[in-house]
């Protein structure tokens, strides 16, 4: 089977978010801070505010188109 | 006024390697997510950054996502194939191999899209991070 064959991952929205949100979390702890306390405070920092930004993405889209 | 957060160009530990070797950490950092951390042997560094960056990439393969090919008829075109190129030879292995073509059919194809080029833009911030740890001005 080659990759353009492989079968498709599906995922909901909220999956996509989750898994990106914790990729770009680690590399931004492991990059923009130097000790390790700093670096995990930091990478759940953003972990956070990633879902924290999402879910008021969310509901602003909500509420600017409700139906 | 400089705080204790801010990041500074001076050296804060021993430079590990000199300037030129950094300059090939950065190049081989680029081409294999972690290598740089792995060859400074910063194991833990590496291995976060290999499994992010990948994990990432092949999220992003498997959602079905587009790699972009060298088109200079539309800038985000360029842009896009700018971060898709940041990975390395993911990138070019998954070219090579015939993969990242995409499904236009699948609304969660844009997002693999986005899942590569971003794995792209991790991997290159990365790799300018290794310089930093190389020359002492980061631990």
């Amino acid at each position: 089977m080659t990759l353009a064959a492989a079968a498709a991952l599906v995922l909901s929205h909220f999956t996509a978010v989750i898994l990106f949100s914790l990729f770009a979390s680690v590399v931004f702890a492991i990059t923009l801070r130097e000790e390790l306390r700093e670096q995990i405070r930091y990478g759940v920092m953003c972990f956070v505010y990633f879902l924290a930004g999402t879910f008021l993405a969310g509901w602003v889209l909500y509420l600017l188109n409700p139906h | 006024m400089a705080t204790s957060e801010t990041p500074t160009a001076t050296p804060v530990a021993e430079p590990l390697t000199t300037e030129n070797r950094a300059n090939w950490l950065v190049v081989g950092s680029w081409l294999v997510p972690g290598l740089g951390f792995f060859l400074l042997r910063k194991w833990v560094r590496g291995g976060l950054v290999l499994a992010c960056v990948a994990g990432m990439f092949f999220v992003g393969l498997a959602l079905q996502g587009s790699l972009f090919g060298f088109n200079t008829a539309n800038l985000l075109d360029i842009l896009g194939w700018v971060g898709d190129l940041c990975s390395g030879l993911l990138y070019f292995g998954t070219r090579i191999a015939g993969g990242g073509l995409g499904d236009k059919f699948l609304a969660m194809g844009d997002y693999g899209s986005a899942f590569m080029i971003s794995a792209g833009l991790l991997n290159i911030l990365a790799a300018a991070d290794v310089r930093d740890v190389a020359l002492g001005r980061k631990r």
